[in-house]
């Protein structure tokens, strides 16, 4: 699947999604309902009846279903990557706690299972599963010997690619959540994954710390500028870079804002001007450090790009991400 | 005693009788008795024959203190008080026929004595002192002007004693008169802007200029703005409770260098989110709300524990409100505004969880990990083990943020909804 052709349908944003809906509150009525009669692990059928009543056969609703695959996609990205997360003895050593580890890998396999059953129940297929056997995260293309190797044995460089996995994913689901606007139930379900990535994220970069200084408590650890291997638990400029800049730059750079909704566009981390606004001229915030006005706001990122960069991580042969 | 009466010395008279005198004549050496018999005779220092005094009617009938009343009777000459009842008056004797006095303050209706040497008379029937005339209340000024329910206005004016009733805007209040001329009262939860009124048995005042009662809650509106507006109230929230945490002992003394770095950067992140949000709004053209008064009476800053825990609850509340008004915002680029802010609040939320316990930067209390949502927002009603973190509805959201504002701030999003 093009990628591209992707973007060219989600520009045909549903105009009549409401007429579709009986309407934005009955619907909630209808899902409350229903939380109310089902178990819980019915709730996802549930829930998708809803958005199948509202967009099934709906050619529009397909691109919605195509955002969410995207979604999808990187999800199976991180879900197979923590899978393969070196063995708890090895974080033990390193004093980053397996439960952490494993809390994270837990996540990201019911994110995948969530957005199977929503893509699912629009009347659109999600993508199928596509194997360990697709990814690569020592980024050398199916070779397994790039320049990550190791990174499963090595709690360091997995804590690397960790970052950059759950940076690449925040930004990934902040470009994606405008193309969801119309269904609103499906953009709320988008942006509870989002700040769960957020918190991993925010959780790998202080584990990051903990591990500059083998702390036990890695929240006791104070970072150190320029950050790329004490980072702040929260992007800081650019990170120089990150921590691998020739693998990492792009994920805090600015992203491609050709076809992006009107408005929007996708800027450097470092960005410090936001709606207009100079963030550092703002009042009360002149003594602030110049750091600050970065760290403030997150930066989305266009699917294009995202799509790229996670192309680093998976095999020669595979469209997984073309 | 001794006279000379015909040539003679009288030694020594005896009173026999109103007209007789009985005396010893003296001549010589010798006395004679004998008797005087004298014709109209009046002993000049004794009055006429005493009779006592009569009340034949007064008029006015009624009256109030210090009005004046004329008595008519006989006998009233050399009259040496008047009484009303038991009270004594300033009297004035016209004639043996007219006395003149005035009610005195004090006395109640009764009837008039008056009283002279040659004994009493009271009248037949009653004088009855009416009250003073009914005086109705005013009001000068009332202090403050303007204020919120709950608070205590006083109240100038006159003659507020015995007053019964006071409205403000219409709706009742309970006075409490301090004197003749103070009343405080407390502004009613339900008090509208309009005159205050206060009501005697006399009367009633009415004020000339409206007493204004400030709203108790801070309407963040309607549409977008009214959804900047939320995002500033919260930023706002967040914004006043690191600049407070920075000048508690915790971060001042005790807090690791690891923790003050965190506490600063939230500190200017939150600030900065306040500031942008007061400015996106007034770019947009729409009314930034008033700067809210918090109130963190039940945060100790000087406890690390009552810090981070208060902390914890306004990074996950805010995640939680940013990802329930996602929903409302029409704006692609707002939208898109409020995403960039939600993950820095989530990674907020993930450290400062960490520095309360290590390993909780994320949780069932605030995702659906192991067991399934339950929230008001019904997108949120995912099933257990699918790891949405919850989204909270503006209502739900400010249910908790109010508990942390001053009334007068606390916020009002039915508008959002």
């Amino acid at each position: 699947m093009n990628i591209l052709s992707i973007l060219a349908d989600i520009e045909h944003v549903d105009p009549e999604v409401y007429d579709r809906l009986d309407s934005r509150r009955a619907v909630f009525r209808h899902l409350t309902g229903l939380g109310q009669k089902l178990t819980a692990a019915a709730l996802p059928l549930a829930v998708g009846a809803v958005f199948n009543k509202a967009y099934a056969q709906s050619p529009v609703g397909a691109s919605v279903a195509e955002v969410l695959n995207f979604a999808l996609r990187l999800e199976y990205l991180e879900a197979y990557f923590y899978a393969l997360r070196p063995l708890p003895g090895i974080f033990s050593v390193a004093n980053v706690n397996p439960d952490t580890m494993a809390l994270i890998a837990t996540d990201e396999r019911n994110h995948v299972q969530f957005l199977r059953t929503v893509i699912g129940s629009l009347g659109a297929t999600p993508v199928a599963d596509p194997g360990a056997s697709t990814f690569d995260f020592t980024a050398g293309k199916g070779s397994n010997a790039g320049d990550f190797s190791g990174y499963n044995r090595n709690v360091t460089i997995f804590l690397t690619l960790a970052q950059l996995f759950e940076d690449l994913g925040v930004r990934a689901y902040k470009g994606a959540a405008p193309l969801l606007a119309t269904n609103k139930a499906v953009l709320t379900a988008a942006l509870n994954i989002h700040s769960v990535e957020a918190r991993h994220a925010s959780q790998i970069r202080t584990l990051r710390r903990g591990l500059a200084f083998g702390s036990a408590t890695p929240s006791q650890v104070t970072p150190v500028a320029p950050y790329t291997t004490v980072p702040k638990s929260w992007i800081s400029g650019t990170d120089n870079g990150g921590p691998v800049p020739t693998y990492s730059a792009a994920i805090y750079n600015a992203g491609n804002n050709t076809g992006a909704t009107a408005s929007i566009s996708f800027p450097a981390e470092n960005n410090t001007v936001q709606g207009g606004i100079n963030l550092a001229n703002l009042p009360g915030a002149s003594a602030f450090p110049a750091s600050a006005f970065s760290e403030a706001f997150d930066e989305g990122l266009d699917v294009g790009t995202v799509s790229a960069i996670a192309k680093t991580f998976v095999v020669a042969t595979s469209s997984f991400f073309s | 005693m001794a006279f000379h009466l015909l040539g003679s010395t009288i030694q020594e008279n005896i009173k026999r009788g109103p007209s007789r005198r009985s005396f010893l004549r003296y001549s010589g050496a010798s006395a004679v008795a004998g008797s005087l018999w004298l014709a109209s005779c009046t002993k000049k220092n004794d009055p006429a024959v005493a009779t006592p005094p009569t009340i034949a009617s007064f008029t006015p009938a009624s009256g109030m203190a210090g009005a004046t009343v004329t008595l008519t009777g006989t006998a009233l000459s050399g009259a040496t008080a008047v009484l009303l009842g038991t009270v004594a008056t300033s009297f004035t004797v016209v004639s043996a026929t007219s006395i003149t006095f005035t009610v005195p303050a004090g006395a109640q209706t009764n009837p008039i004595t008056v009283a002279t040497p040659a004994g009493s008379a009271t009248s037949s029937a009653p004088f009855t002192v009416t009250a003073a005339p009914a005086t109705a209340p005013t009001i000068t000024s009332f202090t403050p002007t303007s204020a919120l329910p709950g608070a205590t206005v006083t109240v100038t004016g006159t003659n507020f004693t015995g007053a019964t009733a006071l409205t403000v805007g219409g709706v009742a209040a309970v006075p409490t008169v301090a004197s003749a001329t103070t009343i405080t009262f407390v502004v009613p939860t339900t008090a509208v802007t309009g005159p205050l009124v206060v009501t005697t048995p006399s009367g009633t005042a009415t004020s000339t200029t409206s007493f204004t009662v400030l709203p108790s809650t801070v309407n963040v509106g309607s549409g977008d703005a009214g959804v900047l507006n939320y995002a500033y109230a919260l930023e706002q929230l967040e914004a006043a409770f690191y600049t407070q945490v920075r000048t508690g002992t915790y971060y001042t003394g005790s807090s690791t260098r690891a923790e003050q770095s965190v506490l600063d950067d939230l500190y200017y992140h939150e600030v900065i989110h306040r500031e942008f949000f007061k400015a996106a709004i007034t770019a947009a053209g729409a009314t930034p709300i008033k700067d809210l008064t918090v109130n963190f009476s039940s945060i100790n800053f000087n406890d690390r524990t009552s810090v981070l825990s208060a902390a914890r609850s306004f990074e996950d509340l805010g995640v939680a409100a940013y990802n329930g008004v996602a929903q409302y915002i029409t704006s692609a680029a707002y939208l898109h505004l409020a995403t960039k802010v939600v993950s820095v609040e989530a990674r907020h939320a993930a450290i400062i969880r960490d520095l309360v316990a290590e390993g909780t930067f994320i949780g069932n209390d605030i995702a659906t990990l192991t067991s399934a949502s339950t929230s008001a927002v019904a997108a949120n009603n995912a099933p257990a083990g699918s790891s949405l973190e919850r989204a909270l509805s503006p209502t739900e959201v400010v249910a908790i943020a109010n508990n942390f504002l001053a009334v007068g701030s606390k916020l009002d999003v039915s508008g959002l909804v």
